[in-house]
């Protein structure tokens, strides 16, 4: 079984986002643990459900949050059930900015019609998740694991 | 407020858990741990795509009832409720094989909500694959927006609405494609694109949302005359049409045709 985590921890004065992420799949090892966004993450916050694994982590170049300075991130290609996705993400500030989906390769014409609907409602939930939209997003999101994926691969790259 | 999020790969979809609370700490972390088994269990037990699972046991014969889980002989038995309660449109045998996989999802997120608050986390948002359950406030004083994704401008919310305590469940076309299957034709119900349901909690919203959908046309009239419940409906043209308390959820304009 596939299994993916994505803990974010925020304060309303300002964000600090960590990534987990474990797989049976060798993705990327068989767990990691990425620390995207530095300032501020109070200790003891990591998820819950990642316990009994040994995490690696990782710090943002350049100091992280709060200095202003852009950075993108590309992700290594994710392969689903509907074909590949990669995503970029853009790290302004501490916090993402903009995930795009820089790749994303189809099999078929119903793949074609479900990726060009999930994708974008996906990557709006994300920024979400910090607080710059909704609160949730109601609507199925059935592509989520390897989105969280991508995601996270995109993220390991500003962790290194 | 602080703001845990934690997102986990079950029961075919990504459950996110939102907690929010002044000082989040080790009993934070040990009430995701819980729901987080809690979800694991029930996938074990109920889902239809493990061959083990005392659902596809019960399918083919090789248990019996009365030998199942109390859980699954109660959520058997509430899906039998709603069959009646549906006029039919709501059945767990509509593919041919068990699968109560309508009614699970729901009542699963439900629990693991109560779970939260029994922890301490009174403040909290759990979303299941876009069927979502509220408590509380995210902040003081405030509501939970939920956007309600657009079935088929994906860039865009067809509505968005706000609660503090309560259920938004959404079935529709999306990613999934024809999953709901209309049980008295037999065939995948495509009269509507997307159905959202708001109640005070989520086994039932996510029932109702998805028979909804299977009911089609006779979807208005049915969705009417539920007792607190508000329902959002929208066809394949783009019409859409909303419970007379619908309006009161709603954070911003109505939604646009298409």
């Amino acid at each position: 079984m596939k299994r993916a985590i994505i803990a974010t921890v925020g304060t309303a004065a300002g964000l600090a986002a960590l990534l987990q992420y474990k797989s049976d799949r060798p993705v990327q090892g068989s767990r990691v643990a990425v620390h995207p966004f530095s300032s501020g993450s109070p200790a003891g916050h990591s998820s819950a459900g990642a316990s009994g694994s040994t995490a690696m982590t990782g710090h943002p170049p350049g100091g992280g949050a709060g200095d202003g300075t852009s950075q993108q991130f590309t992700g290594t290609d994710v392969v689903y059930k509907y074909g590949d996705i990669q995503l970029q993400a853009t790290i302004t500030g501490g916090k993402i900015a903009v995930i795009s989906v820089s790749r994303e390769s189809d099999r078929d014409a119903h793949s074609q019609s479900i990726n060009s609907q999930a994708i974008p409602i996906l990557t709006r939930e994300a920024l979400a998740a910090q607080g710059i939209s909704f609160n949730v997003v109601s609507g199925a999101t059935y592509t989520s694991d390897a989105f969280a994926q991508a995601l996270q691969s995109a993220l390991a790259k500003g962790g290194k | 407020m602080t703001s845990v999020v934690h997102a986990e790969a079950v029961m075919g979809t990504v459950v996110t858990l939102d907690l929010r609370s002044e000082a989040p700490g080790h009993h934070t972390e040990q009430a995701i741990g819980r729901v987080i088994d809690w979800l694991d269990w029930v996938d074990a037990t109920f889902s239809t795509y493990r061959r083990d699972s005392e659902v596809n046991r019960l399918d083919r014969g090789e248990l019996r009832l009365a030998d199942s889980h109390r859980k699954v002989r109660d959520v058997l038995a509430r899906c039998e409720e709603l069959c009646v309660l549906t006029d039919g449109y709501f059945d767990s045998w509509a593919t041919g094989h068990l699968d109560p996989s309508g009614f699970v999802k729901g009542w699963a997120i439900e629990r693991a909500s109560q779970m939260l608050t029994e922890a301490g986390v009174g403040c909290h948002a759990i979303n299941g694959g876009g069927d979502v359950r509220v408590r509380g406030e995210p902040a003081a004083g405030e509501k939970w927006r939920v956007g309600i994704t657009h079935p088929f401008r994906s860039d865009t919310f067809c509505a968005a609405v706000a609660l503090r305590d309560g259920a938004v469940a959404t079935s529709g076309l999306y990613e999934r494609g024809l999953h709901v299957v209309d049980p008295r034709q037999r065939r995948p119900a495509t009269d509507l694109a997307a159905a959202t349901v708001i109640g005070p909690e989520l086994a039932m919203a996510d029932a109702y949302a998805t028979t909804a959908l299977a009911m089609g046309r006779r979807a208005p009239d049915w969705l009417a005359d539920l007792s607190d419940h508000e329902a959002l409906i929208i066809d394949p043209i783009g019409r859409w049409w909303e419970t007379e308390g619908f309006k009161s959820y709603r954070v911003h304009a109505a939604p646009s045709h298409a």
